[in-house]
């Protein structure tokens, strides 16, 4: 393999200077003169008929400027992800879920907007809400929506189940639930709507896909998508989360802005955040697992049903990737997933940080570990027998002759099995071990089609800027990016600027989700970077009089590859082309290969790879409190190739903080429909002290369909650590804990014994 | 809306005395309280401005701490017991202790107030004075329910006051929450401690969160009183623990969690407090 310069190098994070000195301007530090600022009512019940909203009262209090409701929307007040779209940026008429927005008023300040909030009369008539998916599944059950309360359902055929089933020795079957969780990014969302002179109107956008809101925005202000211009400002954290909710607010705030002339800002509050936008999806997931006696599993079925609250959001795709990926990283001959979402009167659930993949892996991954104590086979051993290898087919049949580095992640954590350090044991505390593998699509997959455009541009200084409509929300596209571009082009990294997403200025590139940045963004960076790297070869062939393939680029110099000391500077290199026209910018585009597969039973190509993963954990658990130490933490995963390994460790590490919340404190808690802990008070978010000791170790078994061989790794680690600390805890504790989280309360009413 | 920031005592006193007044003191309760509700008091009285407010001063009855003394500044202290400083440094984020004053965790009255126990337990006094004169109260008298106390609306807390007897002996204060950082009570205990020759001579314990107000445990202390502090005793004191408290289900954690979480915190305590090693 060719050495590499800078991929492979932890190169600092390109934007970590501006970030952490404050100098970075996010969309709440955008003042701009006239500035207004809207505050949305919400409806307060979880179900609904609005008679009516009088908004006289509010509108007489100085300083407030607008009261909208959805008779004053300009466009079809509707949005979502796929269509049919079935989500109103405000309701005409039926209230969906307690933290929906009913109104927006306009004022000078967001205070006075917020209390002008409470002198809006709004005349609802509750309806009896649907709070359960049971009720929402009931026969006779009142639909949420015209067509009924479930909102997407597949079945995943692979083989015959119940073949599989008379193949094994043993059949152990469970149940499990998850609950939702918020995406606690510490930036609300929140949007601020410019307009100008030229009949257009910016967005400044704390998002994650800038085109989407940009198309649904123009949509709903019934303008053509070109007189709208998204800016994706510095983003503080998305997880999948600002996506529907940039939608609504900006909207809202496009609306307000076309119709005063004037800037308006909307900024939620955490309140508004955790019970007005989406969650991560709760589930209640069935398995039944078969196996023979030496531990080969025959046959896996699987019933996925997951509460997607009151609209789809992105719930048709969620529900595909829990089918998907629901069997496992195993070589199974014989799957039945039936995966359902479901309506209910609750906050609508849509795209997190992992996708339907920790629900499913945390069910999954719990049984593995029961079928091992059925069989009496270590956990790990019993993983390894029945893993995916190169060549075998996964749950959709798909064969990847490469990169399937699942058994290597196995490998890695299995020395740390054994370290389980000194066990201070007075009879207080438990120790347990645990150990879950997740496998993971990357890239768009089986949810459409997957297409990025980047541009590389280099002036005469033979400095570079790189535009791709992907939005850095703080998992690293810009590093990786300029460390691509500079490895092409042979600059150092701090030569590559990185632009910020504008719609006026790069590519429709998609929305930035499914682990897809590096591997399908990056690809179209390279491609970018070596068309214009072409320009600089010949150029600098023509200036050395010799042939292109005597040129090598580095360090800024083009260089002959038989003397290192025959250098010329990069800046006249490229100086030398812009005068001769050879061209020194290029669009390039990466298109993932399609998915192509039967649209019944889910059989055929899904994804161009899958990124797999082992987490283990050794946990100390306090008998008395059910307080939980994690004392180790060991994560691997086969990654294709690693741009950064700090980036791509830092990745790691934050997604396993996410999912060890899941595991052990994140809930949404409901009353009669009501989110009762809407704030971090109550919301039990984790703080830098309940950080875990990840360590992480990369397999690279590259794939052909990223750059370098690199595939994504956002999202994995939730779901291999969430599982990981159920199946450490499960141990020490001596019980099966079939719900996420397991909190400490949970633990000690376990733990009966007196102190 | 009005807003002073009267240097003096009487200053503040007499703005007090012509009504309409909140007490402002850090205001990292009262501004997040005020956000939600969306009132406007007729006058906020900042007192951080009254010099003799902050800062603590060892005087004849004992070690006296103005109201307006940080958090943070309670949580570095090695001067006051142990507890105390410990309950302090429970609270919030560096930045909320930063801002933060002993005064304002008392008068805001929660019942899962981390320098609350700590102060019933050490029979803190508190000194209040209004236009109509000066009176002291028992930390344990003070509290009336969750963000109610004895404080009349034109009344002050001027002095806190930890008596000399509590300044010898040894104490621990812990708390759990739902996470291990910027979080409230579930329970929190403080106990003080007075050993001689491995025999309690007088020990007083308090626990938060877990009744409306912070409660003295009375009946453990009565258990312990004489007895030699060993694993059994503490043991069998956790009995007693049950009786003193009555915790309720609420969105922080169940009452039967708050039980056991109770007798787990104030074994740990008590072993703190005794220098026996522990957890």
């Amino acid at each position: 393999m060719a050495e590499h310069t800078i991929i492979g190098k932890s190169v600092r994070k390109v934007d970590g200077i501006e970030l952490v000195t404050g100098k970075a301007k996010f969309t709440a530090d955008m003042k701009f003169p006239g500035m207004l600022y809207g505050y949305e009512l919400r409806a307060g019940v979880p179900a609904g008929i609005i008679e009516s909203i009088d908004a006289s009262e509010a509108l007489k209090e100085p300083g407030v400027h607008m009261v909208l409701t959805a008779k004053d929307l300009l466009g079809p007040n509707l949005i979502g992800v796929l269509p049919p779209f079935d989500q109103p940026v405000l309701p005409d008429r039926e209230i969906r879920y307690a933290g929906e927005s009913i109104a927006l008023v306009v004022a000078d300040t967001r205070e006075g907007a917020k209390r002008a909030c409470r002198n809006i009369k709004a005349v609802i008539t509750p309806i009896e809400p649907i709070l359960t998916m049971e009720q929402a599944l009931a026969e006779d059950a009142r639909k949420i929506h015209p067509q009924g309360n479930v909102t997407f359902s597949r079945t995943l055929t692979k083989g015959n189940v119940e073949q599989g089933f008379a193949e094994a020795d043993v059949v152990i079957e469970g149940s499990y639930t998850t609950t939702f969780q918020d995406h606690c990014y510490i930036e609300p969302e929140i949007a601020c709507a410019v307009p100008s002179g030229d009949n257009r109107i910016t967005l400044y956008v704390s998002c994650q896909s800038p085109f989407h809101i940009r198309g649904h925005v123009a949509a709903n202000l019934n303008v053509p998508a070109s007189k709208v211009k998204v800016v994706q400002a510095y983003t503080g954290g998305s997880f999948g989360g600002k996506d529907d909710a940039a939608v609504e607010i900006g909207i809202l705030a496009g609306t307000a802005a076309l119709k005063l002339g004037r800037p308006v800002t909307i900024a939620h509050e955490r309140e508004e955040s955790i019970a007005g936008t989406n969650v991560r999806h709760a589930a209640e997931i069935a398995y039944k697992t078969g196996a023979r006696k030496d531990g080969t599993i025959t046959a896996r079925q699987v019933k996925v049903l997951l509460d997607g609250g009151a609209y789809a959001s992105e719930s048709p795709f969620v529900t595909m990737k829990a089918m998907i990926h629901a069997s496992g990283p195993y070589a199974i001959d014989h799957i039945e997933v039936e995966s359902t979402s479901v309506y209910t009167n609750k906050t609508y659930a849509g795209a997190f940080r992992g996708f339907g993949v920790p629900q499913v892996t945390f069910a999954s991954e719990s049984e593995i570990d029961e079928l091992a104590k059925h069989l009496g086979i270590d956990p790990l051993e019993l993983r390894r027998k029945n893993g995916l290898k190169a060549g075998d087919k996964t749950a959709t049949s798909q064969v990847y002759d490469q990169s399937v580095g699942y058994l290597q992640t196995l490998d890695a954590v299995e020395p740390s099995l054994r370290e389980t350090g000194t066990k201070e044991n007075d009879g207080r505390y438990l120790y347990g071990t645990g150990i879950a593998s997740v496998i993971q699509g990357i890239s768009n997959g089986a949810e459409g089609v997957d297409v990025v455009g980047a541009s590389v541009q280099m002036s005469q200084d033979a400095s570079v800027l790189v535009g791709c409509g992907l939005a850095e929300m703080g998992q690293g596209s810009r590093t990786v990016f300029s460390q691509i571009a500079a490895e092409v082009l042979g600059i150092p990294v701090d030569w590559v600027t990185v632009r910020q997403v504008d719609t006026d200025a790069v590519h429709d590139s998609g929305p930035t989700v499914a682990s897809r940045s590096t591997t399908v963004g990056g690809m179209a960076v390279k491609q970018a970077a070596e068309t214009v790297r072409q320009s600089l070869v010949k150029m600098a062939s023509l200036m050395f009089k010799t042939d292109e393939s005597m040129i090598v680029l580095k360090e800024g110099f083009a260089v002959l590859t038989v003397d290192d000391t025959a250098r010329i500077p990069l800046r006249d290199v490229a100086t030398a082309a812009y005068w001769t026209g050879f061209p020194l910018m290029h669009l390039a585009f990466s298109q993932a290969e399609p998915a192509d597969f039967d649209h019944d039973t889910h059989q055929g190509r899904v994804y161009i790879a899958y990124n797999f993963g082992t987490h283990l954990m050794h946990v100390k658990v306090d008998r008395y409190t059910g307080e939980v130490e994690v004392l180790k933490h060991v994560a691997s995963h086969d990654v294709g190739k690693v741009v950064n390994p700090m980036a791509a460790s830092g990745q790691v590490e934050g997604a396993s903080l996410i999912g060890f919340a899941l595991g052990h404190m994140e809930k949404v808690e409901y009353k009669d429909g009501i989110i009762q802990n809407p704030t971090f008070a109550d919301y039990a978010f984790p703080s830098i002290r309940d950080r875990i000791p990840t360590e992480t170790i990369f397999v690279e078994d590259p794939t052909p369909h990223g750059p370098y061989g690199a595939k994504g790794i956002g999202e994995p680690p939730v779901a291999a650590a969430a599982a990981a600390f159920a199946n450490a805890v499960s141990q020490a504790v001596g019980h099966r804990f079939t719900h996420i989280p397991i909190t400490r309360e949970d633990i000690a009413a376990v733990l009966q014994e007196e102190v | 809306m009005e807003y002073v920031q009267p240097d003096t005592l009487e200053a503040a006193v007499s703005r007090l005395g012509r009504g309409g007044c909140t007490i402002l003191s850090g205001g990292t309760d009262l501004a997040v309280v005020n956000r939600a509700s969306g009132l406007k008091p007729e006058c906020f009285v900042d007192i951080c401005r009254i010099s003799q407010f902050s800062g603590m001063e060892l005087g004849e009855e004992g070690l006296h701490i103005g109201p307006c003394t940080t958090i943070a500044e309670l949580a570095a202290s090695a001067e006051i017991p142990h507890c105390l400083s410990q309950g302090a440094s429970a609270i919030g984020s560096p930045q909320i202790r930063n801002a933060a004053t002993v005064g304002g965790n008392i008068c805001n009255a929660s019942p899962c107030g981390d320098t609350l126990s700590p102060m019933v337990a050490l029979s803190a006094s508190f000194v209040l004075v209004s236009p109509r004169g000066s009176r002291a109260v028992d930390a344990e008298t003070f509290f009336l329910g969750p963000k109610k106390t004895v404080l009349a609306d034109d009344e002050l807390l001027t002095d806190i006051i930890i008596g000399r007897e509590f300044l010898k002996g040894t104490s621990a204060f812990k708390m759990l929450g739902k996470r291990k950082g910027q979080v409230i009570s579930q329970v929190n205990a403080a106990v003080w401690l007075l050993l001689e020759d491995g025999v309690v001579a007088k020990v007083q314990a308090a626990f938060g969160s877990v009744a409306p107000v912070p409660l003295r445990a009375r009946q453990t202390e009565a258990f312990l009183t004489g007895k030699e502090l060993d694993a059994g005793t503490i043991h069998e004191s956790l009995a007693y623990v049950k009786q003193d408290i009555r915790p309720i289900s609420d969105i922080r954690a169940s009452e039967a969690y708050r039980y056991r979480l109770a007798e787990s915190i104030f074994h740990d305590v008590l072993k703190q407090a005794a220098g026996l090693a522990c957890c």
